[in-house]
């Protein structure tokens, strides 16, 4: 009985604590938009370059398989019924409205959010957040607010490099084995396509950098001091991330259906 | 001597988990003084030193620095006092991304306004007293333990702080470089009179410096002892305290 | 350190052209493009029409429908729409509408000319666009709508809507004929015929007769003329002229059908239309038995009336089949 209470009290405080943490979060934007001079730009500069730059050739890569394998997959079912020229749409909308931002963030999940929560855990194991308290410098503004701006600044381009890479997988399918010209797919692709699909893509891609980066620097924040605990963190963030990906993705779909895009 | 006390330390209860390992400690240190904090392995020296520098809140009880509480302070107080005193961690607690240089400049980045120009001089000078000249451009990672610890003293040294806090400073350190950094310690407190308070369980070292210790017991989970550490050893009530100052009674050949 | 700097900086830079490009490339720069706006008022059913469904100008995609609203107050259904000024162009392939005034001035001009707007099909989906084309019809008077700076165009009933109501005039004609009265006349002839064959009396005129009585296709040809020199001579014709005017609709309705890439589908409309034909033919070359040809064609009409009915309420349905069973082939 008092083992089952002393769990519910260490669960409640893991939730205050993140609360504080979401508190000490807004202060330290606050600080850091007040005084810009003060931001960790050279952190935020180094993840931009380790999450964005070094990311794009598997962001790429996957991307450009996902709108392979779609047009393949719609080729092979649309071609019975002579629509090949479809399987633009299908690609196009598929890739640029869902499947370019997800699977970015789900690189981005097993890329920066696994390597935030073991840097910020391993920081933790090394007393170097408890440095950083004592010297007054709150850890969440020296640690997690670069890396939010950084993610908050790359995952979007990463989906338009990942969208971009996407329609010409597709291409390449549609024009190899499809047997369509590529004036005629790729006409298709621009004309079906509009910038409200691509903006819509795009600006999910917020909401899951700043899903990706918080529960990584949370978890890490919350890992054991010792060599495992970090190993735990890495794990769970990266697991946490990606079931609350797609639950958000769902909720921002459900949201642009209920403004009607 | 009572306006002396720039450390008050009462009816301090702390722990983890709602389990105390310390209950109701009282405990002052003057100014200026060397105080070291002693005790067995797990005894909770390094919890109180978390609670003495406002890392964790306790149970009850208050921790005063400099006359103000560290307890009941608002965040601004609080920073205020810890920009009065520096802390060195177990492994020096650098951060791998910067050279040691940029490490020691952090706390001026944080706190001063000099130029970039003059923080790089101040932090040099700091690095300096710590016998790591020409180090500077050097990652943690590059440097050995005892070296990352003293790099760790030069940050906490880099706002002048009135008060140094040092846990395990001898941990894993060969016996030369242990008393290299005994000595720096003794050279700091002559140098700018800081007080300084250690938690270790090196015995040499407690020996070399200390003015003043305490001792912890983990059974009694309070203060067994108080006072200087060459007259605990022949005269303290408790047995195990000296045996504890003698290594149980197997002094050296 | 400068090296990472420049490699991020130019990751950033070019997602960010490469963004843009996109943007445009999805059509970002046809927003800004000079526009005019449309608006027409449908009486029929709007139904399969969507906004952002194509504006297209003999078949050009010109701009987009912007809106779609019921006007209350006489039920029209209101259709606005944008066309882009950059699809028109002049000989020397410039934009030839600098503003919306001249375009406004050219609309007024092809309006005279027949210019109307009119809903058609786009594919096999029973999705529909709307059609700015040339036709002969008058079409509806350009409704008053004092609204400014908003371009009105007359709406020409939709080729479905159109064949259905040529073909409830050309019905209601048939239905204007008496076919019982031509039947219970043809029975009364050849009742008389039969009395008169029947008749002791006039053994003379049954061998005068014998030839005709041996062959019945003789006999009615005989009596067709009887017929067509009594006074169902116009009856006979207006009939003719009718079943003319229905295989000509017949014949529209399949092309247009054809034309809209309909194929699959009607099949119940084109059996229809095969047994009213058929029928057609079967009254010309048999004018025997006219009672049972009257009822058939009569059969086939209600058949034709009930699909151009159907068409005319629920269009789609042409492609979807109809709700309620299939069409009675005669």
């Amino acid at each position: 009985m008092d083992r089952i209470g002393g769990e519910i009290r260490k669960i409640l405080r893991q939730w205050m604590q993140l609360v504080e943490f979401f508190g000490q979060l807004g202060l330290d934007i606050r600080t850091d938009l007040r005084h810009p001079g003060r931001h960790r730009w050279r952190e935020t500069l180094y993840y931009i370059d380790l999450c964005g730059r070094r990311s794009l050739g598997i962001v790429v890569l996957i991307c450009g398989l996902m709108g392979f394998i779609l047009a393949l997959q719609g080729g092979l079912l649309i071609r019975e019924y002579g629509g090949e020229l479809f399987v633009a749409d299908l690609v196009g909308f598929s890739l640029l409205k869902e499947l370019g931002p997800l699977m970015v963030g789900m690189i981005a999940t097993g890329r920066a959010g696994s390597a935030f929560a073991a840097e910020i855990g391993t920081m933790k194991v090394n007393e170097e957040v408890s440095a950083l308290t004592t010297m007054g410098i709150s850890p969440v503004r020296f640690l997690v607010v670069p890396k939010l701006l950084a993610m908050l600044i790359v995952l979007p381009l990463l989906a338009v490099a990942g969208d971009m890479a996407g329609l010409l997988g597709g291409l390449l399918i549609g024009v190899t084995y499809l047997d369509l010209p590529v004036s005629a797919y790729w006409g298709r692709t621009l004309q079906v396509l509009s910038p409200q699909v691509l903006t819509l893509g795009v600006l999910k891609c917020f909401v899951f950098a700043a899903l990706i980066t918080l529960i990584g620097c949370w978890r890490g924040f919350q890992a054991d001091p010792d060599a495992q605990g970090v190993g735990r963190a890495a794990t769970g963030a990266v697991v946490s991330s990606i079931l609350l990906l797609v639950v958000a993705d769902l909720f921002i779909t459900l949201f642009y259906a209920s403004i009607g895009c | 001597m009572e306006n002396d006390a720039i450390i008050e330390v009462r009816d301090l209860t702390v722990g983890y988990d709602r389990r105390a390992v310390l209950e109701k400690i009282n405990f002052t240190v003057k100014k200026g003084e060397i105080f070291c904090i002693l005790g067995g392995s797990g005894c909770g020296k390094s919890t109180l030193l978390k609670h003495m520098i406002g890392l964790l809140p306790p149970f009850s009880g208050d921790v005063r620095l400099f006359g103000e509480s560290m307890v009941y302070a608002d965040d601004a107080a609080r920073h205020r006092l810890m920009r009065r005193f520096g802390v060195t961690y177990q492994g020096g607690a650098l951060f791998g991304s910067m050279t040691l240089l940029e490490n020691v400049e952090l706390p001026l980045a944080e706190y001063t306004g000099l130029s970039r120009a003059e923080r790089r001089k101040v932090a040099a000078e700091k690095l300096a007293q710590v016998d790591l000249a020409g180090f500077e451009d050097y990652m943690p990672a590059e440097i050995s333990g005892g070296m990352r610890k003293r790099a760790g003293l030069a940050r906490a040294l880099a706002l002048d702080p009135e008060m140094l806090f040092f846990d395990e400073p001898s941990a894993g350190l060969d016996p030369i470089t242990a008393a290299e950094l005994d000595r720096l310690i003794l050279k700091l407190r002559d140098q700018s009179g800081a007080t300084i308070v250690v938690v270790t369980h090196d015995l040499d070292s407690v020996f070399a410096i200390a003015d003043r210790i305490i001792m912890l017991s983990k059974q009694d989970k309070k203060i067994v002892a108080e006072g200087s550490p060459c007259d605990l050893r022949e005269n303290a009530d408790m047995l195990w305290v000296r045996n504890f100052l003698t290594r149980d009674g197997l002094s050296r050949r | 350190m400068n090296k990472k700097l420049f490699w991020s900086g130019f990751f950033i830079l070019s997602m960010l052209v490469l963004f843009v490009v996109m943007l445009f490339g999805f059509g970002l720069a046809a927003r800004f493009a000079p526009k005019v706006y449309l608006e027409s008022y449908f009486p029929e059913s709007v139904q399969g029409l969507a906004e952002g469904a194509a504006v297209k100008y003999k078949g050009v995609p010109v701009g987009k429908v912007d809106d779609i609203a019921i006007r209350g107050t006489d039920q029209q259904i209101r259709v606005s729409m944008s066309v882009d000024l950059d699809n028109f162009q002049g000989m020397d392939r410039r934009p030839l509408f600098a503003d919306e005034k001249k375009f406004g001035a050219w609309l007024q001009e092809e309006i005279a000319k027949g210019l109307r707007c009119r809903l058609d099909y786009a594919g096999i989906t029973g999705m529909r666009y709307i059609e700015l084309d040339y036709f002969d019809q008058p079409g509806l008077p350009p409704e008053a709508d004092p609204t400014k700076g908003v371009l009105l165009i007359p709406s020409a009933a939709s080729p479905f809507k159109d064949i259905a109501r040529s073909l409830n005039t050309s019905l209601e004609r048939i239905a204007r004929i008496r076919f019982e009265e031509i039947s219970d006349n043809l029975v009364h002839s050849l009742a008389d015929l039969n009395r008169l064959l029947a008749n002791p009396d006039l053994r003379a005129a049954i061998e005068s007769l014998h030839g005709m009585s041996a062959n019945l296709e003789a006999s009615s040809l005989v009596m067709k003329n009887v017929l067509t020199e009594s006074r169902l001579t116009k009856i006979a014709e207006d009939t003719e002229t009718s079943l003319a005017q229905i295989r000509s609709l017949t014949q529209r309705l399949n092309d247009e059908l054809q034309r809209s890439n309909i194929g699959a589908g009607i099949a119940a409309f084109q059996q229809a239309a095969e047994a009213v034909r058929n029928t057609a033919l079967f009254v010309e070359s048999r004018q025997s038995g006219l009672d049972v040809l009257l009822e058939r064609v009569d059969r086939a009409l209600e058949a034709v009336r009930s699909a151009a009915e159907t068409w005319e309420n629920d269009p789609s349905s042409v492609v979807r089949g109809r709700r309620d069973g299939e069409f009675v082939a005669p």
